[in-house]
């Protein structure tokens, strides 16, 4: 009994002490003959006294039952709080009389770690129950076990009602099957990586959400669960959109201004020839001319209309005829020439062919596809340089190659020169609507548009259908599926 | 318009606008009125031009292929700081901030929007009218 780290006391009926061992000795710092004989409320630190302990030691000497494991708190003042767990036994005491022993434990150090660990657990789930993330975790086969507030809020399924069902069967098609398939490879996954599967909601929609996965093991590295944290993406695609419509305002704003300007030239040449007609009557050249100004100016203004509708509504091209391309060439360089840099060569460089190089296309789009490269070919070298025109025949297509012997395009702007808006000026002359617009007419023809460029310049190489009266027979061939 | 009502025109008259069909109606207007005019298609044409060869008056469009109008208007102003210069826009509103406020501070002596009237052209050049002649 000495070692025994529990206090132990064997009381009479009378409650008196017959026994203690050396662990209660020591604690109540007693000694043996000055505890023997008394009383038990003699001997007992007042601070227990407020615990009816005597009534219920009498109760187990009277009906025989052990009091098991109950509690009793010792307050003093100046001492911290001490918690005891205790047990009342009956005992029959040497000479037939009846008996208890108590046997008294200090618990409050346990209670206390007890309480640590709640609170922890407590500080744990309410981590993830405050998380703005989606936080589900899945046993090795994908079945939900837990499912935080968040997830709740954003499907709107409670967690009763997703518990045991397939994370799976929670993401929309066709992805769940991917969703399966992680989960059949789960000891391969990579945590680091990122997944975006939507994610069904109750009102049938579904929602972006990006998912990582991690693997929970055990001691021994067998998977016993998984860890599915998601985050939702429908604010920070809401904000991307909105960052979108903006930059597509800004940009249509350029647009428009150019607009303005490329639509009032023509009008203002218009009206102003309309309004020098008045004193040109006797003159009937003059005459003539002024009205030949006002008709050009109007049709100056059409054109700039028809290929903005082209370019808001690109439709195939239907009513084509038999194009010279080299005259389209010669056509668009007149045109653009006023916007060379001093400086600034032209080399040809045409096939030496008998006949003609005849596209199948409508010529005044034909033209401004190459008033639109010529007139980049010339804001690429605002110091003068080299300006390239090819033309020559190959098979099925008729190619133009313009050159220039500019800086080049940036690699990070090739995939962007095509795109409505996309411009390298830095001023708002150009809408960054030339290239866009040409690629959109040359496609409509059914042709292609490439670009090669380097430090030393960049050429455009536009391939346009052959007409189809060329006289060989090579578009007829083509459009038939027969080779030539 | 009556002949009586023009005052002396000045002799030679600067036309600077990339757009040739522009440049042909101002000078069409201009001749009409016994202006002599040479017009240029750039805002560096319009330099070297003033510097041989000094011009009471210039038309300048807002948007050159090599410079913006403005810029061209504040060299031409380095260069002939008597010069008359009218500034011509198709880019144009009414509460364009930047063309009022040019106005405003005189950096230009006036301003045409296109389409304008020819009226307007002969009364930028012979003085009459304020010069900020839009319709």
């Amino acid at each position: 009994m000495a070692t025994i780290p529990s206090s132990i006391l064997i009381l009479d009926e009378r409650l008196s002490i017959v026994s203690v061992n050396h662990n209660f000795l020591e604690k109540s710092r007693a000694s043996l003959s000055s505890t023997l004989g008394r009383r038990l409320h003699d001997i007992f630190p007042a601070a227990f006294q407020d615990t009816a302990l005597d009534q219920k030691i009498r109760e187990v000497i009277v009906t025989g039952k052990t009091l098991h494991r109950q509690r009793m708190t010792y307050r003093a003042p100046g001492v911290s709080l001490r918690i005891y767990s205790y047990s009342i036994c009956p005992l029959q005491l040497q000479g037939g009389s009846r008996g208890a022993i108590l046997v008294m434990d200090d618990v409050t150090d346990l209670l206390q770690l007890g309480d640590e660990v709640r609170r922890m657990q407590l500080h744990l789930a309410s981590i993830v129950e405050s998380a703005g993330d989606l936080i589900i975790s899945t046993d090795p086969n994908g079945a939900v076990m837990t499912w935080n507030s968040a997830a709740a809020k954003s499907t709107g399924y409670s967690d009763v009602e997703v518990r045991g069902a397939k994370f799976a069967d929670r993401i929309d098609e066709p992805q769940n099957n991917e969703v399966e398939a992680c989960f059949h490879r789960i000891a391969e996954i990579d945590d680091r990586r990122s997944v975006e599967w939507p994610m069904k909601c109750r009102d049938g929609e579904s929602i972006p959400v990006s998912w990582r996965l991690s693997r929970m093991t055990d001691h021994l590295g067998d998977v016993t669960g998984v860890v599915v944290v998601g985050r939702n993406l429908v604010e920070q695609r809401a904000m991307e959109a909105q960052i979108r419509q903006g930059e597509k305002l800004a940009a249509l704003g350029m647009v428009i201004g150019g607009i303005a300007h490329e639509i009032r030239n023509p009008l203002g040449v218009s009206s102003a020839a309309a309004q020098l007609m008045k004193d040109r009557m006797r003159s009937p050249a003059l005459l003539e001319e002024c009205i030949g100004r006002v008709i050009g100016g109007i049709d100056r203004a059409s054109l700039i209309v028809e290929s903005l509708l082209r370019f808001a509504r690109p439709g195939p091209i239907k009513e084509t005829t038999t194009v010279n391309v080299v005259d389209v060439l010669k056509n668009a360089l007149m045109l653009a020439s006023g916007e060379a840099a001093a400086g600034t060569e032209v080399d040809w460089n045409l096939q030496r062919a008998v006949e003609p190089l005849n596209a199948e296309g409508v010529q005044n789009l034909l033209e401004l596809v190459v008033i639109n490269l010529i007139l980049n070919a010339f804001q690429a070298m605002p110091n003068g340089g080299r300006l390239t025109i090819g033309c020559w025949g190959d098979g099925g297509s008729v190619v133009i190659e313009i050159g220039d012997t500019g800086p080049g395009i940036p690699q990070a702007h090739v995939s962007k020169i095509f795109d409505p808006f996309f411009t390298m000026r830095s001023d708002s002359r150009r809408s960054g609507l030339g290239l866009s617009v040409s690629h959109s007419i040359v496609r409509q023809h059914g042709g292609s548009v490439d670009v090669r460029t380097s430090p030393k310049g960049t050429t455009f190489v536009v391939r346009l259908p052959v007409a189809r009266d060329s006289g060989d027979g090579t578009a007829d061939a083509i459009e038939e599926g027969v080779p030539s | 318009m009556t002949a009586s009502a023009i005052p002396p025109v000045p002799e030679t008259v600067l036309v600077v606008d990339d757009d040739q069909d522009m440049c042909w109606v101002l000078e069409l207007a201009l001749v009409g009125i016994g202006c002599a005019v040479t017009t240029v298609g750039s805002a560096r044409r319009a330099i070297s031009s003033v510097t041989e060869h000094p011009f009471p008056i210039a038309f300048v469009d807002a948007r050159l292929p090599d410079m913006d109008g403005l810029r061209l208007i504040e060299e031409l102003r380095r260069l002939q700081p008597a010069m008359r210069i009218i500034l011509i826009s198709g880019y144009y509103i009414e509460d364009d901030m930047r063309i009022s406020e040019a106005v405003r501070a005189c950096e230009i002596d006036g301003f045409l929007a296109k389409p304008f009237q020819v009226s307007a052209v002969v009364a930028a050049v012979t003085g009459m009218g304020n010069g900020h002649c839009h319709p």
